[in-house]
C-alpha cells in the first residue's frame, strides 16, 4: 500500500510540474495535442483513483456523464459545465486528434475581442465534407462560444470570427464531419485582461 | 435597420470559384454576465444566428452565444454557383432580425 501511495505521489507531481511532458500512454505528442491541465483528484476514491490527468483519462471522464458527475469540482470556473458540454458536443465519443486548425493570438491583451480562425482538412464535396465546428472554452461561463454549421456548398472549411475569453485558457475546437466522425484541435491564450467576469 | 451591418464580398465570380465573404453587424452582444453601476444584473441581449441562403439554399449558419465579441465579426466561404442573391439574416433573441441582401454575378 505505501509502495503504491509512492507511486502515485510522484505521478502526482510529475503531472504537476510538466502536465504537457506526459500526454498519456500510446498517444502521440505535438503541438496541437490537446492536454487537460493536471490537476490531483480529491481524496483517495478507492484503489484505482489517480491523482493525475492523461489526456485519456479526461476523454473518458467526459463521454460518460456518470463519471462526470462523481468527480470533484477542479480549480476552473464551472468544469462540470464544461465536461457536460463537451460530452454532449462529442456525444460521449472521444474525438480525434487533428484536422481540426485553431488560430489564436498565443497572448490576448484584452479578452473581450480575441480574433479566432478555424481550418479544417477536408475536401468538402457532397460526400465528405465538415457540417459542424463547435468552439468550446474551459473557462468561459458559457463553455460553447461558437458554432458553426457548413456544407459543400462552402467550398472550404475556414471561418474566422472574434470571441470573448473570461480568462487564461484552453480553447477547444471539434468538427464533425459528413461521416460521423469528430475531429478536434486546440489553442492556449493567455488573457490579459478578462471579459466577462467584471462585478462578479 | 436594427442592426446596421456590413457585408464584403466580391461582385462577379467565375463559376465554381470560391468566393470570401465577410460580415460585421453592430450589437453590442451583452452577456448577461455584467452589472450596472448600480448592481443590477444587465440582462443578456445577443445575437443567435447568422444564416446566408444563396438562392434560397442555405450554405452557411452559425448559431453566436455571449462567448461571441461585440459587434460579430464573421468570415466563411462559398462556391459560386449561379448568378443571384445572397440573403444575410441576424436574428437577436427577441427574435428580432435584420436582412440583407448582395448579387452576385457569375460569369
Amino acid at each position: 500500500m505505501s509502495q503504491r501511495q509512492n507511486g502515485r505521489a510522484q505521478r502526482g507531481m510529475r503531472g504537476a510540474f510538466s502536465p504537457l511532458a506526459h500526454p498519456g500512454p500510446g498517444l502521440r505528442a505535438g503541438p496541437q495535442i490537446w492536454v487537460p491541465r493536471s490537476e490531483p483528484l480529491g481524496g483517495d476514491q478507492g484503489g484505482g483513483a489517480r491523482l493525475s490527468w492523461s489526456r485519456r483519462d479526461a476523454l473518458v471522464v467526459a463521454g460518460t456523464l456518470l463519471a462526470a458527475s462523481a468527480l470533484p469540482a477542479a480549480a476552473a470556473t464551472d468544469p462540470s459545465d464544461f465536461k457536460a458540454v463537451f460530452a454532449e458536443t462529442t456525444r460521449g465519443t472521444t474525438p480525434q486528434i487533428g484536422r481540426v486548425k485553431l488560430t489564436m493570438p498565443e497572448l490576448a491583451e484584452n479578452g473581450n475581442s480575441v480574433s479566432m480562425l478555424l481550418e479544417v482538412q477536408s475536401p468538402m464535396t457532397a460526400t465528405d465534407h465538415v457540417k459542424t465546428i463547435s468552439v468550446l472554452a474551459e473557462k468561459n461561463p458559457t463553455t460553447m462560444i461558437f458554432r458553426v454549421h457548413l456544407g459543400p456548398r462552402s467550398g472550404r472549411a475556414r471561418v474566422a470570427t472574434n470571441v470573448r475569453l473570461a480568462d487564461t485558457q484552453r480553447v477547444v475546437a471539434i468538427a464533425e464531419m459528413s461521416d460521423g466522425s469528430l475531429w478536434m484541435g486546440d489553442a492556449r491564450v493567455l488573457v490579459t485582461l478578462a471579459a466577462c467576469i467584471d462585478g462578479g | 435597420m436594427s442592426f446596421p451591418a456590413r457585408i464584403v464580398m466580391p461582385d462577379k465570380a467565375r463559376k465554381g470559384e470560391i468566393i470570401e465573404i465577410r460580415t460585421l453587424v453592430q450589437h453590442a452582444m451583452e452577456p448577461g454576465y455584467r452589472r450596472d453601476n448600480s448592481g443590477k444584473a444587465v440582462p443578456r441581449d445577443i445575437i443567435t444566428t447568422l444564416g446566408v441562403t444563396y438562392e434560397g439554399v442555405e450554405v452557411f449558419r452559425c448559431d453566436l452565444q455571449p462567448g461571441t465579441a461585440a459587434n460579430p465579426y464573421i468570415a466563411f466561404s462559398t462556391v459560386a454557383t449561379t448568378t443571384g442573391d445572397l440573403l444575410f439574416t441576424w436574428t437577436d433573441m427577441a427574435g428580432k432580425s435584420q436582412v440583407e441582401r448582395r448579387k452576385l454575378t457569375v460569369t
